[in-house]
């Protein structure tokens, strides 16, 4: 057994990261994201009681990033047994450690639940994809064209990471159902260049700031890769999720989009370094692809008047 | 006089500032009844800042001396102290 080096840096987790409380996450990870240079890390989750699917792939995400540039990284686990057990069936010790963990736990694998997914190259990225719809079918009310549309969206985002992100080591999704909330919550994550940084690759697209980067990657046919992918991932993944009446929030760098039930694009004091999608669909009332396919049609007659309309 | 760890702290043990504060607690212990016992039974984890902060930087002349002692010290745990203590005090 090697023991870790005392820490040079000590950031502790408390309380609940409950569905949807990413903002505070973000901001108690920063002394982390701020890491640049190989130290000692101690991430104390001893006082964590809740912890999400998104919450939880942010922070393996993260922990990993430290691992990759060299960081020594003790993790105190969560006193809290149910918080431990959710933890250990998300694979996290798996993915961070890449043994097995030393503790044994209930899988329980209930519908609309996956583990933690890494995700780095095409068959990876086919393969979360697969996981994370598959995941929200088993519980969502769902017809057959709502099926394919979920599909399409989770590769669509799962892609975005993989083409645009830079990211050192891929990326992370999880999805976990609640059924008090009646809703399953979804989360893409990477820590790599941003939205902004990907923008400002095509001339075309150059943006300012996060704020102004985010709003445009809302815009279908937006994407700094036109060769390769079409722009419409992030678009139709939030019309499918409005029309069902859940919601979609981005942050990357200060640049943050809270779509549903009210659209507001705004800068939020704590940069995240990546990009991060958050998906909540409710499993109360149908997801309806017709719909979400008429409005991106709409929305991309919209994009291409005005384009032809400044273009004259 | 004993001091239970995992009753004063819990069972996972973290973070310097604790680890201050129990040592100092320790310390009041034996500057009051000339000794004391620290017992490990029931401690899960120990994370390495809190060893380092509560057994590298306890005084060496009490753990000497026997002034300080310790008690359900596993082997796991053993590594953990000796290892940080080792850092502090390089032969």
């Amino acid at each position: 057994m090697s023991v870790k080096p005392p820490a040079d840096l000590e950031v502790a987790l408390r309380g609940g990261y409950y569905f949807g409380e990413i903002e505070r996450l973000i901001a108690d990870l920063q002394p982390l994201f701020a890491v640049t240079d190989p130290v000692a890390v101690e991430v104390d989750l001893s006082g964590l009681v809740f912890i999400g699917p998104t919450a939880t792939a942010l922070l393996l995400a993260t922990a990993n990033r430290l691992a990759a540039i060299g960081c020594s990284v003790f993790i105190a686990p969560p006193r809290n047994r149910l918080t431990r057990n959710y933890l250990l069936r998300s694979d996290f010790v798996r993915l961070f450690t890449a043994t097995d963990p030393p503790e044994p736990f209930g899988r329980l694998t209930p519908a609309g639940f996956r583990p933690c997914l890494r995700f780095d190259g095409d068959a990876e990225c086919i393969a979360v994809a697969r996981e994370l719809s598959d995941a929200v079918i088993e519980r969502a009310r769902t017809d057959i064209a709502a099926r394919g549309a979920i599909k399409t969206a989770m590769h669509e985002l799962a892609e975005n990471v993989m083409y645009h992100a830079d990211s050192l080591d891929g990326g992370y999704a999880a999805v976990a159902y609640s059924r008090r909330r009646r809703e399953i919550e979804i989360g893409i994550v990477d820590l790599g260049i941003g939205i902004r940084a990907s923008l400002n690759k095509n001339p075309d697209y150059a943006v300012a700031d996060d704020v102004a980067a985010v709003e445009k990657a809302m815009i279908p046919t937006v994407t700094s890769t036109p060769e390769r992918n079409s722009g419409y991932g992030l678009t139709f993944t939030k019309l499918l999720l409005l029309l069902n009446g859940g919601s979609m929030r981005i942050r990357s760098g200060h640049g943050a989009a809270t779509l549903g039930p009210a659209v507001d694009y705004s800068a939020k004091e704590h940069p995240f370094p990546g990009t991060l999608v958050h998906m909540r669909a409710r499993t109360d009332r149908p997801l309806d692809a017709t719909s979400a396919w008429d409005e991106l049609a709409k929305a991309i007659k919209n994009v291409v008047s005005n384009a032809n309309t400044d273009a004259s | 006089m004993l001091l239970s760890l995992a009753h004063e702290a819990g069972p996972f043990l973290t973070g310097r500032s604790e680890a201050q504060r129990l040592r100092e607690s320790v310390l009041g212990i034996v500057q009051r009844d000339g000794e004391a016992v620290v017992d490990l039974e029931g401690v899960e984890v120990i994370s390495p800042s809190f060893a380092d902060e509560f057994f590298a930087k306890m005084p060496e002349e009490l753990l000497d001396s026997k002034q300080v002692r310790f008690e359900h010290l596993t082997d796991e745990f053993s590594l953990i102290v000796h290892t940080v203590v080792a850092q502090r005090r390089p032969a």
